[in-house]
């Protein structure tokens, strides 16, 4: 019982099953006598369950993966309460600053992803959506000075002068470590912007014939 | 109550009712959003309103 809980030894098991087959119980007693317990199909199931979400989830915008980074904030240049918009084919400029609070230093590069409406990626080569460097490193550091802890803060100008976005839409920033992405430390979302219809939103108070509406 | 109309004369001919999508952010924030919303006229000038 000892490999029951391997996934692996379960599925080969599975597929090697014949009830009908003569001799093979003889063969792998072992084998049968785990895949007969119940749980053995259901545990198999939740693994892979499990990695698929795993998956999933590191595709979610605006979420951090590693514990010490603290603080993202992600903005226009100097506007610390704007959303990150960015004109297509624009000098606008972006900020992005994060805190590491492991205090050491570590390259950490950014990308950005293209995605759809609901924010899933979009399945296109990234040279079709950036021009220049599709990754870039975040040099720009500083430790902490009169603080009681120690961390270090990034800061990074966006987009680089080596690298341009040429389509609009939604993207997702990719912040990770080493220029390997499956070392993620977080994300955050980025519009680009090509305008070309403008719209006037009114508002106006809903009519509700129970209830006065609010006092002007 | 937002009520809005958005001109898409200006864009290339498709089916504006599957292919502009709207989302409508309070205070920049993401987590309230307010996505799907369904047009109440698609004409030559399309106008949605919501809430």
């Amino acid at each position: 019982m000892v490999n029951a809980h391997s996934g692996k030894a379960v599925q080969e098991g599975d597929q090697d099953f014949h009830p009908g087959e003569p001799g093979f119980s003889q063969a792998n007693p072992m084998r049968l006598k785990y895949l007969r317990k119940p749980g053995a199909k259901k545990c198999l199931l939740a693994i892979f369950s499990l990695i698929l979400s795993l998956q999933l989830s590191a595709q979610i915008p605006d979420a951090v993966y590693k514990s010490n980074i603290r603080s993202v904030r992600f903005h226009l240049y100097g506007s610390q309460l704007s959303l990150p918009v960015y004109n297509l084919n624009s000098m606008d400029q972006l900020e992005l600053n994060f805190d590491d609070m492991d205090g050491n230093v570590k390259s950490y590069y950014y990308t950005f992803v293209l995605c759809d409406y609901n924010w899933r990626p979009v399945d296109l080569n990234p040279f079709t959506y950036i021009k220049g460097f599709t990754q870039q490193r975040i040099s720009n550091y500083r430790y902490s000075s009169i603080a009681l802890t120690r961390y270090t803060h990034y800061q990074a100008i966006l987009p680089d002068r080596g690298t341009s976005l040429t389509l609009s839409g939604n993207y997702m920033l990719k912040v990770y470590l080493d220029g390997d992405t499956s070392k993620l430390a977080f994300t955050q979302r980025l519009l680009v912007l090509d305008q070309r219809l403008r719209s006037t939103p009114r508002w106006s108070s809903p009519l509700c014939p129970t209830r006065p509406g609010p006092a002007r | 109550m937002i009520r809005f109309t958005a001109n898409i004369n200006g864009l290339d001919s498709f089916s504006a009712a599957q292919q502009v999508k709207v989302v409508i952010l309070q205070n920049n924030r993401w987590d309230n959003a307010i996505r799907d919303i369904a047009p109440t006229f698609v004409r030559a000038i399309r106008s949605i309103s919501v809430r």
